[in-house]
C-alpha cells in the first residue's frame, strides 16, 4: 500500500514521523507507577493536570529537534537534568504536585519516575535521583 | 559499593497511549478538556520551537524582555490580548488569522 504523506510508520523502536524522526518514547518505571495509581483513586483531579502537562511537553519535545529549548513554566530542572512538572496552567484549586521525569536526549526516551506533593518534595527528589543515577549507569 | 537497583519499565509511544491502556478513555477525554484552556498558547509555543527560536531569541525579535515571553507562555489563551497573539506569532513568522462568520 502506497504511503500518503503524513502517515506515520511504526519503526523498531517505537514510531517514526514523515522525515525519518523517531518521535519520544514514554519509558514508565515501577516507581511512578506506584504513584500513579494512588493519584488516580486519591487525587485524580491533580493527575489529570499534571498529566495534561506531560503532554504538552510531550508536543513540545516532538515538535522541535533542541529539547535544551524546552522552557515552559510548569517546568521546574531539578538536579542530574531531572525536570519536575507542575499542576500549573489548569482551572480551579489544585494542590501542588509534581510529576518527576527524565528527558534522556540521546536515545529520545522519557522516563516517568515518580509523583509527588510539594510536602514530600525533598524524598521525591532524592528517589528519583536514585533512579536517574541507574539509568546512567546502563 | 552501593549496588543500583535493575530498572523495570513499560513503554508507551505516546502519552495518549500510557493514558489509554492504564486509565482508559474517559480520562483521556478528562486531560483533553483542560489542554482547550491552553489552546492558542500552545500553538504559538510549538510555533517557536518549530522556528529554533529561544525564550531570549523570541524577545530581541519583540523588543521585550524574556520574562515577557515567559508569562505570555505560561497564560491560559483567556488571559491573552490580541495585540500579545499577533505579536508573538509575527515574531516567530506564522501567519494569524482571526475569522468571524
Amino acid at each position: 500500500m502506497r504511503r500518503k504523506r503524513g502517515d506515520l510508520t511504526v519503526f523498531q523502536n517505537g514510531i517514526v514521523c514523515e522525515n525519518n524522526e523517531r518521535l519520544w518514547t514514554i519509558q514508565e518505571h515501577d516507581e511512578f507507577k506506584r504513584d500513579y495509581k494512588w493519584y488516580a483513586k486519591k487525587r485524580p483531579r491533580e493527575l489529570a493536570a499534571v498529566l495534561a502537562n506531560f503532554k504538552r511537553l510531550e508536543k513540545m519535545l516532538n515538535s522541535n529537534q533542541h529539547p535544551q529549548l524546552t522552557v515552559a513554566g510548569f517546568i521546574h530542572p531539578e538536579p542530574l537534568g531531572i525536570w519536575a512538572l507542575d499542576q500549573r496552567g489548569s482551572m480551579g484549586n489544585l494542590q501542588a504536585t509534581r510529576l518527576y521525569c527524565y528527558v534522556e536526549s540521546t536515545r529520545k526516551n522519557i522516563h516517568l519516575l515518580a509523583i509527588g506533593s510539594k510536602d514530600s518534595q525533598s524524598a521525591d527528589i532524592s528517589r528519583v535521583t536514585e533512579i536517574v543515577k541507574s539509568i546512567l549507569e546502563n | 559499593m552501593k549496588t543500583l537497583k535493575k530498572l523495570k519499565f513499560r513503554s508507551y509511544s505516546s502519552v495518549d497511549e500510557m493514558v489509554k491502556l492504564t486509565l482508559g478513555t474517559r480520562w483521556l477525554k478528562r486531560i483533553n478538556q483542560r489542554l482547550k484552556h491552553t489552546e492558542v498558547v500552545d500553538q504559538l509555543v510549538l510555533a517557536r520551537l518549530r522556528a529554533g527560536l529561544s525564550q531570549t531569541d523570541l524577545a530581541a525579535r519583540m523588543k521585550c524582555t524574556q520574562s515577557r515571553i515567559s508569562k505570555i507562555e505560561d497564560s491560559l489563551d483567556a488571559e491573552l490580548s490580541l495585540k500579545d497573539i499577533y505579536e508573538y506569532a509575527g515574531a516567530v513568522g506564522v501567519e494569524c488569522k482571526l475569522s468571524i462568520n
